[in-house]
C-alpha cells in the first residue's frame, strides 16, 4: 500500500503538455546527453529549477525504456476475446445493457428500451406500483462505474429542476439510484419528432417555423429565469408534439441534465464521450469555459439557422476542422447558405431570409457571448417583431465586428505587420466616414482613400514572413459588395469607393477585377463633373485597357485624363497617366511619338520637382520601355539599372515597385541573349513578387520570364516547375498563359516528350485563337513543328494551310518576319518527302 | 441484425455535422457487426486461426458501407468509430467476466447467463479481464489530460489500426500519431505500474 501518488503523474492538461514536450525533446537527444538537457530545461516560469517537473519527465523516460512491447500484443488476444464475446452475447444486445423488459429501476417498471448513448440508456417505463398511469422516460447511467457518491447530488439537482414548470419543458419527475448505486432520472415521456424533422415532414412555411422557434425561446427563457441552463440544445432535444387541439407544441427535453451530468461528467463518461454536440456548441464551450445563458442563446441561433436553411452554420469534414470553424470563422449568412439537395420543397426560399432574418441569426451566433442577444426572450422578441412586420432591434454586424473577425482568423498575418492593421483600419475609417456625408468629412475620406491606395502600392499589406495578399483581396471583394449594396443612392460616395477599390486591385496586379469598378467610377465621375477624380478614374481605366492590349482606347483615355486634369492634380497621378499614354503609343508601334512625349515630360517633371522625384524616375522607366521596344538595348539597360538603383535607395531593396524595373530588365536580357543575367534578375523579381504579390497575375508574368531564362540555361527541371507555377496563377489576360504554355512545350520537347509538347502547345494555340492574338501564327507553326517531328504530317499540314489562309484573309504578307507559315510549310513538305511542294512554298517566301 | 448501409452512411453524415447522437447509432451498428463477424470467424473452427482486429475492422467496414459510400471521409470516421466500438466490446466483456466472478445479487442479468455457449475459459483469464479494465480506466484518465492522445491509443490499441489509418481517422499527421503514441504508451505504462491512489482491489 502506498501513501499518495508514488509516481508524479501530471494532473492537469497544461502540465501534461509541458512534460510531454520535454519528454519528446529529451528522446531526440542521445541518452548520455539527456540529464544535462533536463537540468537546463526543467524550470518554472521564473527560471528556478522545477524538481517535480524533472522527475515527471524522468519517470516518463524510464517508463518508455521499460515499456518495451507494452501494448504491442493486442491484435490476436483482443480478437480471440471478441470471438468469446460473440459466443456469449446475442448480436443486437445492447452493449452493457443488463435490463430486460419488466425489470425495475427505482419505482418504475421497464417497458422497453428507447435508446442508448455513450453515457447511459433510456427506457420507456411506467410506475411499478400502478399509482399513476403515466408513462415516463427513465435515463440511467451505464453500468460498471461506482456512482454512489453522485446519488445525493442527483437528488439535490432534482429539486432545482422540479421548479421548472412550463408546458414547453419536459419535467424531471424523479431521480434516484438503483441497487448498483447507478443514478437514474425519470422524465416526462414526450412522443414527438425533432423540431427540424417536424418542420420538414409537415412542410411548414416560414411563419410556422418561426412561431415554433419563438415558443422554444420562451421555454428556454423560463428556465433561464430560474437560473437553469440547458447547455445541450439541439433538434433531438426539442421535440414537437401536438396538443389536444392538434396544434404543434415544442417540448424541450433534458433541461439541466447536461449540467447535472457534466459537473461529474468525466466520471460518468467512461469512454470519454462528452455530452456535447459539437455542431451546436458555442465557442466558449469548445474552449472549456463555463456555459451561461448566452451559451443557450447561441445554440438557439444554430437551431434557427437549421430550421431556416436545413444546414448548420458550420459544417466540416472532421471534428477538429468543425471546432476550428466554430471558434474563428464567420458563419455564412443564412440567405447564402448552400441549398440542401433534395430538400428544396421544404426549405424556406433563401431570398426570404435576406435582411432581418440574417441579422437575427447572426446576432445570436456572435462569437463573444456579450455580443449576442442578452436573453432568449430578447431573441424571441425580435422573431416576433419580424413576424409582425415591425423593425427588429438587432443591427447588422458592424464593420468593426467584421474586421475583428478577420483579424482573429489571420492572427499570423496580422501580427506580422502593423501595415496590415493599418490597411484594415484605413479601410474601416474610410467606409465609416463615407457613411456620414458632410463635405468636410468627404474631403477626409478622399485623403483616406488615397492613403489606402498608397498603402497597397507601397507597403505590402500583410508583410513579413506570411504575406497574405489574398486576404486583402477578400477584403476588397467584400468592400465591393458592400458598396454595391449600400451606396446606390449616393453616386459621389459610391464613385470614390469604387475607384479606391479598383486602384487597389490594379496595385495588387489583379487587373481583371479592377475593370468593373473602375469603369463604373469613371462613368459616375463624368456625370458628377469632378475633374480631379475623373482624371484619376480615366488614368486607372487606361491601365486596365493596357492590360487588355486595347491600345487605342488606352491612348484616348490617358489623353483625356491629362486634358481634364486641373493643374493641382497630384504629380503621382499625372505621371501614371503620362506613363500609360506612352505605353499605349508603344503598343501601337509609334516609337518616335512615345519617345518625344516622354522626353518632354521628363524635362518638365525634372524642372518642377527635381531629378530624383519619383515621378521623374517613373518617367525614365517608361522611356526605357520605349528603348527596349525600339531595340536600343544598351540605352534601355542603362536607364533600367539606374531606375532600379534609385527605387531601391528611395523605397528600400524589398519594395514591390522595384518590379517595375526588374520585369523589363529580365525581358531585355532575354532579348539580348544574355541568359545568365536574365536568370539572375528574374530570380530577384520572382522573390520580390512572391513576397509582395502572392497569387497575382504579376507573379505569373514574372515567373514565366524567369522560367524562360532557366530553360535557355538548360535547367529544364527548374524551368518546368517554374512554368507550372506560373500557370497555376490567374492570367493577366485570358490568353496570357499562352506564354508559359509555349515555354512548357519547349521544355517538354527538349526532353523528347513530344506528345506532352503537342498537348501544351495546343492549349496555347487555343488561347491565342480565342483572343485573335497577332502571335497566333507563330504558335501554330511551333505546334506544327512538334507534329512534324512526331511524323504526324497530315495534321501539321492541315494546321499550317489553315493558318496560311487566315493570314492571307487578314491581308498579311508572306514575309518570314511577320508570317512564319510559308517557311514552316516548306520544311514540312521536305520532311514529308514532297520536294516539289516544298519548293513552291519556299518560292513564295522569297517573293 | 445487420444495419443496412444507408443507416451507417446517414449516421456518418450526421456525425460529420457534429451530431454525437449519430455517434451512438454508428457505434451500435459497428458493434453489432463486429459481434457477428467475430462469431462467424470462430465458427470456422480452424485450430490455427487467429482473429485479427484489423481484418475485422476492415471487413466490417466493407460490409457496413455499400461500395457507393466508401468515401475517404466515411472511411476515416468509420475507423474511429470502430476503434471505439472495439473498446466497448472488450470492456463490456471484461466487466461481465468480473460480475460473473462476483456473482452477487447486484448483477440482475449477467451476460454469461444469456442463452448461448458458455464463454471459453481459456480465452480470457480473470487477470486479463482486470488488465483490460485497468487500461480502460487509465485511458479515461489520460483523456482528461489530452483527449486526442487518448483517441490515438484507442485507434491503435483497441481498433488495431495502423499509424496511417489512425492518422486518417483522426485527421492528424502520421508524425503526430507516432509522437502521441509513444508518450501515451509511457504514460499508461507508468500509470498502470504506479497507480495514483489505492492499489486496485483486484490485486492479489
Amino acid at each position: 500500500m502506498t501513501e499518495g501518488p508514488a509516481y508524479p503523474l501530471p494532473d492537469d492538461p497544461a502540465r501534461w503538455r509541458a512534460v510531454k514536450a520535454l519528454f519528446e525533446e529529451a528522446l531526440a537527444r542521445p541518452p548520455g546527453a539527456r540529464a544535462a538537457f533536463l537540468d537546463d530545461a526543467c524550470r518554472a516560469a521564473d527560471g528556478t529549477p522545477d524538481a517535480a517537473l524533472r522527475s515527471a519527465v524522468e519517470a516518463l523516460l524510464d517508463a518508455d525504456t521499460e515499456a518495451d512491447d507494452f501494448l504491442d500484443d493486442t491484435p490476436t488476444t483482443l480478437a480471440s476475446l471478441l470471438g468469446a464475446l460473440a459466443a456469449t452475447a446475442p448480436p443486437g444486445a445492447d452493449p452493457g445493457s443488463t435490463v430486460a423488459a419488466g425489470s425495475r429501476i427505482g419505482p418504475y417498471r421497464v417497458v422497453r428500451p428507447l435508446g442508448s448513448g455513450g453515457m447511459g440508456e433510456v427506457f420507456l417505463a411506467e410506475r411499478a406500483d400502478g399509482l399513476f398511469e403515466r408513462r415516463v422516460a427513465v435515463k440511467r447511467v451505464r453500468a460498471g462505474l461506482e456512482h454512489a457518491a453522485l446519488a445525493s447530488r442527483f437528488e439535490a439537482e432534482r429539486r432545482i429542476l422540479a421548479a421548472l414548470q412550463h408546458p414547453g419543458i419536459a419535467r424531471l419527475l424523479d431521480a434516484g439510484a438503483d441497487a448498483d448505486g447507478r443514478p437514474w432520472l425519470a422524465m416526462d415521456y414526450v412522443e414527438g419528432a425533432p423540431i427540424t424533422a417536424y418542420a420538414r415532414t409537415h412542410g411548414l412555411g416560414l411563419d410556422a417555423r418561426l412561431a415554433l422557434f419563438e415558443a422554444v425561446c420562451e421555454a428556454v427563457h423560463h428556465a433561464h429565469q430560474r437560473l437553469v441552463v440547458h447547455r445541450d440544445l439541439k433538434p433531438s432535444n426539442v421535440l414537437v408534439t401536438t396538443d389536444e387541439q392538434g396544434k404543434p407544441r415544442p417540448v424541450l427535453l433534458d433541461f439541466g441534465i447536461a449540467r447535472l451530468l457534466d459537473d461529474e461528467g468525466e466520471a460518468l463518461t467512461e469512454t470519454g464521450l462528452r455530452p456535447m454536440t459539437r455542431a451546436y456548441a458555442a465557442p466558449e464551450q469548445l474552449r472549456g469555459e463555463a456555459a451561461t445563458t448566452a451559451t443557450d442563446v447561441y445554440a438557439l441561433g444554430v437551431l434557427l439557422y437549421e430550421l431556416l436553411t436545413g444546414r448548420r452554420p458550420f459544417e466540416a469534414p472532421t471534428p477538429a476542422q468543425l471546432e476550428a470553424a466554430i471558434l474563428s470563422e464567420e458563419p455564412t449568412r443564412p440567405s447564402r447558405a448552400a441549398p440542401v439537395p433534395d430538400a428544396a420543397p421544404a426549405a424556406v426560399p433563401p431570398a426570404r431570409l435576406r435582411g432581418d432574418l440574417d441579422t437575427i441569426v447572426l446576432r445570436a451566433l456572435r462569437k463573444e457571448p456579450g455580443e449576442r442577444y442578452a436573453s432568449a426572450a430578447a431573441l424571441a422578441e425580435d422573431v416576433r417583431r419580424y413576424r409582425a412586420g415591425q423593425p427588429i432591434q438587432a443591427r447588422p454586424p458592424t464593420l468593426g465586428y467584421r474586421l475583428r473577425l478577420l483579424v482573429r482568423r489571420h492572427p499570423a498575418g496580422v501580427a506580422a505587420g502593423a501595415a496590415a492593421l493599418a490597411v484594415l483600419v484605413a479601410f474601416a475609417a474610410l467606409l465609416a466616414v463615407q457613411q456620414r456625408a458632410t463635405a468636410r468629412e468627404r474631403d477626409a475620406a478622399e485623403t483616406a482613400a488615397a492613403f489606402l491606395a498608397d498603402l497597397f502600392a507601397t507597403v505590402d499589406p500583410f508583410s513579413s514572413e506570411r504575406r497574405d495578399t489574398l486576404r486583402v483581396r477578400d477584403l476588397l471583394d467584400w468592400g465591393l459588395s458592400r458598396v454595391n449594396a449600400e451606396f446606390a443612392e449616393e453616386p459621389r460616395v459610391r464613385a470614390r469607393l469604387l475607384l479606391t477599390i479598383g486602384e487597389a486591385f490594379i496595385h495588387l496586379g489583379m487587373h481583371p477585377k479592377a475593370e468593373a469598378p473602375v469603369e463604373e467610377a469613371t462613368a459616375l465621375w463624368r456625370a458628377a463633373g469632378d475633374p480631379t477624380a475623373l482624371a484619376r478614374s480615366l488614368a486607372a481605366l487606361a491601365e486596365v485597357r493596357l492590360s487588355q492590349l486595347r491600345y487605342e482606347e488606352a491612348e484616348a483615355l490617358a489623353r483625356e485624363a491629362l486634358a481634364v486634369a486641373p493643374p493641382t492634380l497630384d504629380a503621382g497621378v499625372r505621371t501614371l497617366a503620362e506613363g500609360r499614354l506612352a505605353r499605349a503609343l508603344l503598343g501601337q508601334s509609334r516609337f518616335e511619338e512615345a519617345e518625344a512625349f516622354l522626353q518632354e515630360t521628363l524635362a518638365r517633371v525634372r524642372a518642377r520637382h527635381g531629378p530624383d522625384h519619383p515621378a521623374a524616375i517613373a518617367t525614365e522607366r517608361s522611356l526605357a520601355l520605349v528603348y527596349v521596344d525600339e531595340g536600343r538595348l544598351d540605352e534601355a539597360e542603362a536607364l533600367l539599372l539606374d531606375v532600379r538603383a534609385r527605387y531601391a535607395r528611395l523605397y528600400g531593396p524589398d519594395d514591390p515597385r522595384l518590379l517595375d524595373a526588374l520585369g523589363p530588365l529580365t525581358f531585355l536580357y532575354l532579348t539580348a541573349g544574355r541568359t545568365d543575367e536574365a536568370a539572375a534578375v528574374g530570380a530577384e523579381a520572382v522573390a520580390l513578387a512572391r513576397a509582395a504579390r502572392p497569387g497575382s497575375s504579376t507573379l505569373s508574368q514574372v515567373l514565366a520570364a524567369h522560367a524562360a531564362a532557366l530553360r535557355r540555361q538548360g535547367r529544364l527541371d527548374e524551368a518546368e516547375a517554374t512554368y507550372r507555377e506560373a500557370l497555376a496563377l490567374p492570367p493577366l489576360r485570358p490568353e496570357a498563359h499562352a506564354v508559359p504554355l509555349g515555354g512548357l512545350a519547349s521544355v517538354l520537347a527538349a526532353r523528347g516528350d513530344l506528345a506532352g509538347a503537342v498537348e501544351a502547345q495546343r492549349q496555347a494555340v487555343a488561347l491565342l485563337e480565342a483572343a485573335s492574338a497577332p502571335s497566333l501564327p507563330f504558335s501554330q507553326v511551333k505546334l506544327a513543328g512538334f507534329l512534324r517531328d512526331l511524323g504526324r504530317f497530315a495534321e501539321a499540314e492541315r494546321l499550317l494551310l489553315d493558318a496560311a489562309a487566315a493570314v492571307r484573309e487578314a491581308g498579311g504578307s508572306d514575309h518570314p518576319g511577320t508570317n512564319p507559315v510559308p517557311a514552316a510549310l516548306a520544311a514540312l513538305y521536305e520532311a514529308w518527302g514532297r520536294p516539289a511542294e516544298a519548293a513552291r512554298w519556299r518560292a513564295r517566301m522569297d517573293r | 441484425m445487420v444495419s443496412p448501409p444507408t443507416d451507417v452512411t446517414e449516421a456518418l453524415d450526421a456525425l460529420r455535422g457534429g451530431d454525437d447522437a449519430a455517434q451512438d447509432r454508428l457505434l451500435r451498428a459497428v458493434y453489432d457487426e463486429l459481434h457477428g463477424l467475430a462469431r462467424s470467424q470462430r465458427r470456422r473452427e480452424r485450430p490455427d486461426h487467429t482473429l485479427n482486429t484489423t481484418a475485422l475492422v476492415h471487413e466490417a467496414y466493407l460490409k457496413l458501407l455499400g461500395p457507393a459510400h466508401r468515401t475517404y471521409d466515411n472511411r476515416a470516421h468509420f475507423f474511429a468509430a470502430a476503434a471505439r466500438a472495439m473498446r466497448q466490446v472488450l470492456v463490456d466483456y471484461a466487466r461481465a467476466r468480473q460480475r460473473a466472478k462476483r456473482g452477487g445479487p447486484d448483477t440482475p442479468v449477467p451476460l454469461d447467463a444469456l442463452p448461448g455457449d458458455p464463454p471459453d475459459p481459456d480465452v480470457l483469464t480473470d487477470a486479463r479481464a482486470a488488465e483490460i479494465l485497468d487500461l480502460d480506466g487509465a485511458l479515461a484518465r489520460l483523456a482528461r489530460l489530452d483527449a486526442r492522445q487518448a483517441q490515438v491509443v484507442e485507434c491503435r490499441y483497441f481498433g488495431g489500426l495502423s499509424v496511417e489509418e489512425t492518422a486518417e481517422a483522426l485527421g492528424l499527421s502520421e508524425a503526430t500519431v507516432k509522437r502521441e503514441w509513444r508518450s501515451a504508451r509511457a504514460w499508461l505504462y507508468a500509470a498502470l505500474r504506479h497507480p495514483p491512489e489505492e492499489p486496485p482491489e483486484a490485486a492479489p
